[in-house]
């Protein structure tokens, strides 16, 4: 991954449950069953870049894990689109604009998602050789 | 019988993939029996295997073993002891040591890069080289609604 195309800041917002009726309308089939599905809403804002750019991976999935208590929640992710849920893309690029992210993850039944970690592969953050940022609530 | 040709073979496949394996991986076997020739590529080596093993924790090691003392000389004095012993076959401990001292060159930045990532903290959770350019060092746990300040590519 590269790391120096831009700086920004990026913020883990709220962790709240899915209601029932908006899972039910998800239509997950059986396996979703086993867990209770959250919401985590994040927010970004550009910094500083080095090229203008609209289309920086800062809500990438795979950068973030949502946890229960230090266990990693299972990542939900929906091939149809889900209103309740979703992300913004920079409109310019230009430094200052702010952007929202949502993602999905669910708990072990009974379980919440307690925080977030981001842990993109590469970097500094990476769980592997180095120390990824939580944000817990 | 054709079976058994089968089973052979993948077995002799497997036993040449351990060997790699243990060529490719086992550089803590092979500067250990470098180390039978010098202090520096015992020291170096050390490095190495903590790279390896990777790390925040790697890191703090690093720094402790280059600067000197615990591991270094407990090594050093081990391979002292061993070229005593040992001393005698000239052209195969020569080749031994230049692998060992160019796998430990290799080394050195691998670990460099470590400690100045995401390592840094560890050994020094103050000064991390994440905190001096204004970005959020690694290891934060923040509250929500925080924001870190990370780098990010297009």
């Amino acid at each position: 991954m590269k790391t120096d195309e831009a700086v920004v800041k990026v913020s883990v917002d709220s962790i709240k449950p899915v209601s029932a009726a908006d899972v039910k309308a998800l239509e997950l089939g059986d396996d979703a069953k086993e867990y209770d599905l959250f919401y985590v809403t994040q927010t970004m804002e550009l910094v500083s870049q080095k090229t203008s750019q609209k289309n920086l991976e800062v809500f990438n999935s795979q950068f973030y894990n949502g946890l229960v208590g230090k266990d990693p929640a299972t990542d939900i992710i929906l091939m149809s689109g889900f209103d309740k849920c979703e992300k913004t893309k920079l409109a310019k690029g230009t430094v200052g604009e702010k952007v929202t992210g949502c993602a999905l993850y669910g708990a072990p039944k009974g379980e919440k998602v307690t925080g977030v970690s981001y842990e993109p592969n590469d970097t500094p953050y990476d769980d592997f050789d180095g120390k990824p940022i939580t944000w817990t609530s | 019988m054709p079976t058994r040709f089968v089973r052979r073979t993948v077995a002799a496949a497997a036993a040449a993939l351990i060997a790699l394996g243990t060529a490719a991986c086992g550089s803590d076997s092979d500067q250990g029996s470098s180390a039978n020739t010098g202090t520096t590529t015992t020291s170096t080596s050390t490095g190495n295997n903590e790279s390896a093993a990777g790390g925040a924790a790697a890191s703090a090691v690093d720094s402790a073993a280059e600067s000197g003392p615990a591991m270094g000389s407990d090594s050093a004095s081990a391979s002292a002891s061993e070229s005593a012993s040992e001393s005698a076959p000239a052209a195969g401990s020569e080749s031994m040591s230049s692998e060992a001292s160019s796998e430990s060159e290799s080394s050195a930045p691998a670990s460099a890069e470590a400690s100045s990532a995401g390592g840094a903290d560890a050994s020094a959770p103050a000064g991390n080289a994440g905190g001096a350019d204004g970005l959020t060092p690694p290891g934060t746990t923040l509250k929500l609604g925080e924001a870190a300040t990370v780098p990010v590519g297009g």
